[in-house]
């Protein structure tokens, strides 16, 4: 190798160190850049993370302050109002109808995260009513017979309890409770008002108001995460319709269903949460249907029968039958309104239905015409909260819980028992502790969370 | 010439890269631990805080109490204040040594008097 030679390839050698080295530098810089935005994007996930504890404890305080104010105003209905909180911080509350009970919605922001907390809001039953049974009827005594066992407290008019004997058959049961005779006793407070507006609302809907129906849908599981009961999309279906798994298509996601007519829906279905079927006439649900949080209202008919699984407030202006099979989990809602029709109203459970919550049908503005208009426990059915009754109830079934009525009921040949209670098993320390009646069962109703409906983070930009 | 100056070059090239391979990586690693550390840190502060919420809510702790607690690595503060039945929880939890807290968790709950 000559002199020459060896100057070309030291020359070769320089040109290739540098940007041997440019690329080197150029690499390791980007190799450290990556670790270190690595590093601090984790820092500022971790930041983030704080911000949405912060945000989601501060929309707890939210729902906790909304409780607080309609504690004092029950028929306060902000909508997305910007409240403040006593350390100064400011939450955005909605409270509005969710069947009887309560929807509310708080969101709240610390940093750059937004969290939503909903949750579906009942009364905790006030102590007047932590009685096993309430009979306002003060014209006679409560006669218990036969192997009625009542485990809990007793109210009722001033002739008191009496445990009698059926034709031959002596009483053999017990009552494991004070009895407390009160003179002048009325019906247990109950102020029907903001039912009453759901119920007409319902009713608009279901002849075909379109004055409040939201005009969008939002796409797929996004809908479902910012549902609100008021903002469900609708869809209208033809009287006679019925509704089964080949609807899936588009209900998959919580509708409002409105029907100016009838409706059946037939099983196997499950519905999407928060799902409202707003019929105008009646309806009429068999087969395995399930879904939670579900809203039914017929302006006249309802009839469910089995295997029917859900958790449900079921509304009638007329008649309510639920059949063998039935099973309504807590919190769940079976209310008869009775004041616009003659018949003033009836619902009737058949044997093998469970119902984990409440039957309701409000005291009535004048005594009923027909002798049907009552609430109807058939043997083999179970209640497991609340019965409150402004007429007959007829009870030959289970109820673990409460029973408020103004008046029991039975027949047998060929005389109509009125008070008297027979062969029947009420026991309030079987109820669930966790157990909240649809407000207002108090003028000043103490809420809680019944349901953690939904809670949700967003980023809000900078 | 040519020599000299090509050796020179390549001298600080090599130069260099060593700096630049063997102290940028290990610069960026002495960073980056640090982002760990705080990251962990931070994760560790906000169990801690949750779990002290979670206790005070749970145990319903009472209105007006404040107390420190203390142990080898954290520092927690939790006040009570009570305000018209609404009672605001305050948890601030601290580096044993920092006199900034790391996490500030803030919630209400309210009870009416017959439930207090």
């Amino acid at each position: 190798m000559d002199e020459r030679n060896v100057h070309i390839a030291w020359g070769q050698d320089e040109g290739a160190a540098l940007p041997l080295t440019l690329v080197l530098i150029a690499l390791m810089m980007t190799l450290g850049g990556v670790v270190l935005m690595v590093g601090s994007i984790q820092y500022r996930f971790v930041r983030s993370d704080v911000h949405d504890a912060q945000a989601r404890q501060l929309a707890e305080a939210g729902i906790y302050e909304a409780f607080a104010r309609l504690h004092d105003n029950p028929h306060w209905r902000p909508a997305d109002d910007t409240i403040e909180l006593i350390n100064d911080e400011a939450v955005s509350i909605t409270v509005e109808p969710y069947g009887s009970y309560l929807w509310v919605e708080a969101l709240a922001e610390a940093g750059r995260s937004q969290s939503t907390v909903r949750v579906i809001a009942g009364e905790r039953p006030p102590l007047a009513l932590e009685r096993a049974v309430v009979q306002w009827d003060t014209q006679s005594s409560l006669n218990v017979a036969g192997t009625t066992s009542i485990v809990g407290d007793i109210v009722v008019g001033e002739r008191g309890v009496v445990e009698s004997t059926f034709k031959t058959e002596r009483f053999v049961g017990e009552v494991d409770g004070t009895v407390y005779p009160v003179q002048g006793l009325a019906a247990p407070y109950f102020d029907t008002t903001a039912v009453s507006l759901v119920l007409a609302q319902y009713d608009a809907w279901a002849r075909g108001a379109t004055s409040s129906t939201p005009s969008t849908a939002e796409p797929g599981r996004y809908a479902l995460v910012r549902a609100r009961p008021s903002r469900l999309p609708v869809r209208r279906l033809a009287s006679g319709y019925t509704l089964s798994a080949a609807d899936s298509t588009w209900l998959n996601q919580p509708h409002r269903v409105v029907v100016a007519g009838n409706l059946t829906v037939q099983g196997p279905l499950r519905l999407p949460p928060l799902t409202h079927l707003l019929v105008r006439d009646t309806l009429v649900i068999q087969g395995a249907v399930s879904g939670d949080d579900l809203i039914g209202y017929a302006g006249r008919h309802l009839r469910a029968s089995g295997p029917l699984s859900a958790t449900a407030q079921l509304f009638s202006q007329d008649d309510l039958h639920l059949g063998a099979g039935v099973r309504l989990d807590y919190p769940s809602v079976v209310y008869v309104d009775g004041r616009a029709v003659d018949a003033q109203g009836r619902i009737h459970l058949e044997e093998d239905v469970v119902v984990n919550g409440m039957l309701m049908h409000p005291p009535q503005p004048a005594r009923p015409q027909q002798a049907a208009a009552r609430i109807r426990l058939a043997e083999g059915s179970l209640v497991r909260g609340a019965v409150y009754n402004g007429l007959e109830t007829e009870v030959h079934g289970l109820i673990l819980g409460h029973l408020w009525s103004y008046q029991f009921y039975f027949f047998e040949t060929p005389t109509n028992y009125i008070n008297w209670l027979k062969d029947v098993t009420i026991d309030v320390t079987q109820r669930p502790q966790a157990f909240a009646l649809p407000p207002l069962f108090s003028p000043s109703p103490h809420l809680e969370v019944v349901r953690w409906a939904a809670t949700d983070s967003a980023r809000v930009s900078p | 010439m040519a020599d000299t100056e090509g050796h020179t070059l390549l001298e600080v090239a090599v130069a260099i890269a060593l700096f630049v391979t063997v102290a940028a990586p290990l610069g960026a690693s002495v960073v980056y631990l640090q982002y760990e550390r705080r990251v962990a840190r931070d994760i560790q502060a906000l169990a801690v805080a949750e779990a002290e919420l979670e206790v005070a809510l749970a145990t319903r702790v009472g209105a007006g109490r404040s107390y420190w607690l203390e142990d080898r690595t954290w520092r927690v503060q939790l006040s009570v204040e009570h305000v018209d039945a609404r009672i605001a929880y305050n948890v601030e939890v601290y580096h044993r040594r920092a006199i900034t807290p790391i996490v500030t968790l803030r919630t209400l709950r309210w009870y009416p008097s017959a439930t207090l």
